[in-house]
């Protein structure tokens, strides 16, 4: 199994880094902070295309052939998008704090970084059963069509966003950033009992589908 | 003696094929063949049992382990070698044996390295640059070295050479040869597997048609060459594949001791000759019965 | 002892091999209380299967030519020569229609088979 994590980390690994140089490079150039609201809404991006990449080079029927569970497989998989999300967020709050930690957007900030990878994690289990059922095409497809989707709303979203200064922690998920820190809490738990509950679906998934092989 | 394998009324239904209700047993210290022609659902088995794809019905032990509860055991314990192996393209062989092994319990890897050695497989290529048989030849590696009990071999020996394949065959033969372990081969073509396997299955269109001992079958397959004229109409209508020759006909018989005594004259007097039935012919011969 | 099977041969492997024991039993390569190569040295040798010769043995056992003892092994038994002979002389009956027969489209008859065998004899 650890052979299956070491394979699978290093494409999530390689994307974080990929992932963060445009920004920091951004960053580096214009010292616009503006910029760093901005990775809370590439942390889906991020992470679906991380899993695509992965599942692409991944070899199903390879691993049939060893001594190793659907079930194992299943959680490994899962355990690994969720230990990046986890990391993701960490890393966010690193840099919100360190912008942002004394102003009144603080808040905002962190509400929206919880938030979409709290999202970004159900996705991510979206997207492996999604891949378990209908065949890797149709995750290629639905990832780039996402992809797409997502870098254009951000796109969009940063030009509004810089022309109504302030950063998004000014429109960020009100009753989150206002609430106490409890119900950041209780997203995430809401987030992990349904990721849980999708892993559990997905190897079922994964058990009765040839699709994947 | 508790089968290595054996199956019951194992079904798997696709749209436009059906593997149906295929009952085997494999004995210890055996080599067992499925034959049948291209389609006959060989290949769908062979994953079955080897647990590469589930069943529609039907029940599949392992040693008398099921996969339901038991497939890492069971995985750990026998030797899959599909007709097209799968592995990470890109990667070396070295780098899939070392992913392959870290999964085995039993691994050893001294005698993977030897076999590659000997079958000329390059451990530094990737495996996307191997021929065909290279990466069956392979397969054959790391299904041989983790101390399996059983061996699940699909079509091993299309894309070998002469020599290679006698290689195979006898390492197969060896591998059975403590009388506790099995072999469960496929193949389309018997290529030499008939001399080593102990039992015949013939499948056809999802069905076992046929299953016998291999050291039957010369007992009761002959080739009877007659003159013509010499043999009863009856008599000629047993026997299937009948060829009509200017200088003699032939038919296969499918159960010689039945008409041994009719044909007694006919050998005496040398109007009537005998031959062993060559397996391809017995095979054709079941595929156009059915 | 000699033993070479043959795919050709219209009888069955395991056949071969007992016929091919018994032979030598009769010719005296295999005394009695000779110990047999075990199953599987014999099937490693002949590249055949341990099934097959395990039927081999199984059949000689049951025909009371070799005695197993477990764990020890399998043993020629004592030869009953004349039993040996009544087995072979039935093969030979076969073998001798066979040639009756043929002979009788040349005009052979059976006497001129029998003052053939006194030839031969005589060489």
């Amino acid at each position: 199994m650890s052979a299956i994590l070491r394979k699978s980390a290093f494409f999530y690994f390689t994307h974080l880094c990929t992932f963060f140089i445009p920004p920091m490079y951004m960053l580096a150039e214009s010292k616009n902070r503006g910029v760093l609201s901005i990775m809370a809404l590439w942390v889906p991006v991020w992470l679906s295309s991380s899993i695509l990449w992965s599942e692409r080079q991944e070899s199903y029927a390879f691993l049939r052939t060893l001594p190793v569970t659907d079930r194992q497989i299943v959680r490994t998989k899962f355990g690994l998008a969720l230990g990046f999300a986890v990391v993701y967020w960490l890393i966010l709050s690193l840099f919100i704090r360190a912008a942002w930690s004394s102003t009144p957007e603080y808040a905002g900030y962190m509400a929206l970084a919880s938030l979409t990878c709290s999202v970004s994690l159900i996705l991510a289990g979206g997207w492996y059963i999604l891949s378990w059922r209908f065949g890797r095409s149709a995750l290629f497809a639905s990832v780039m069509a996402f992809m797409m989707i997502g870098i254009l709303a951000t796109w969009i979203v940063d030009v509004k966003r810089m022309v109504r200064a302030g950063g998004i922690g000014a429109i960020g998920p009100r009753r989150l950033a206002e609430g106490p820190w409890i119900y950041q809490a209780l997203l995430f738990a809401i987030a992990l009992a349904v990721y849980y509950g999708l892993m559990k679906l997905a190897v079922r998934v994964k058990e009765n589908n040839e699709a994947s092989i | 003696m508790i089968p290595v394998l054996e199956t019951k009324e194992l079904t798997k239904r696709y749209h436009d094929f059906t593997l149906r209700a295929v009952s085997v047993e494999i004995p210890p210290g055996s080599i067992t063949a499925f034959f049948g022609p291209t389609g006959a659902g060989k290949t769908t088995l062979m994953k079955i049992l080897a647990h590469q794809i589930p069943a529609t019905s039907g029940t599949v032990r392992v040693f008398g382990l099921g996969y339901e509860d038991r497939e890492k055991e069971i995985k750990n314990r026998i030797g899959y070698v599909p007709q097209e192996p799968a592995y990470y393209a890109d990667r070396s062989v070295e780098f899939n044996a070392r992913f392959a092994a870290s999964f085995f319990e039993r691994w050893d890897g001294g005698a993977f390295y030897r076999m590659l050695d000997e079958f000329k497989v390059s451990r530094e290529k990737a495996v996307k640059r191997l021929s065909r048989g290279q990466k069956t030849l392979l397969s054959i590696a790391l299904a041989l070295s983790h101390k399996a009990e059983l061996l699940i071999l699909d079509e091993p020996t299309a894309g070998l050479d002469v020599i290679l394949r006698r290689a195979v065959l006898e390492r197969l033969r060896e591998f059975v040869a403590d009388g506790e372990r099995a072999v469960v081969v496929s193949s389309h073509i018997t290529d030499g597997l008939e001399d080593i396997a102990e039992y015949i299955h013939f499948l056809s269109e999802g069905r076992l048609v046929f299953e016998s001992e291999k050291d039957d079958l010369p007992a009761r397959w002959k080739r009877v060459h007659f003159k013509d004229g010499v043999l009863a109409p009856d008599l000629i209508g047993q026997l299937v594949d009948v060829r009509r020759q200017p200088f003699g006909s032939s038919g296969l018989a499918r159960d010689f001791p039945a008409l041994r005594e009719r044909l007694a004259a006919g050998i005496a007097s040398g109007d009537v000759k005998v031959e062993n039935a060559r397996l391809d012919d017995i095979l054709i011969a079941l595929h156009q019965g059915e | 002892m000699f033993i070479a099977l043959s795919a050709n041969n219209p009888d069955p492997m395991y056949k071969q091999v007992t016929d091919q024991i018994k032979n030598a039993i009769a010719a005296g390569d295999l005394k009695p209380n000779d110990k047999l190569p075990s199953i599987r040295e014999l099937a490693e040798a002949l590249k055949i299967s341990a099934i097959t010769i395990k039927r081999a043995y199984l059949d000689l056992e049951g025909e009371g030519y070799i005695l197993t003892r477990a764990g020890l092994g399998s043993y020629v038994a004592e030869i009953d020569r004349e039993r040996l002979g009544k087995e072979k002389l039935t093969e030979f009956k076969a073998a001798l229609k066979g040639i009756l027969a043929t002979g009788a489209k040349f005009g052979i008859r059976a006497e001129d088979i029998v003052r053939l065998i006194r030839e031969i004899q005589e060489d």
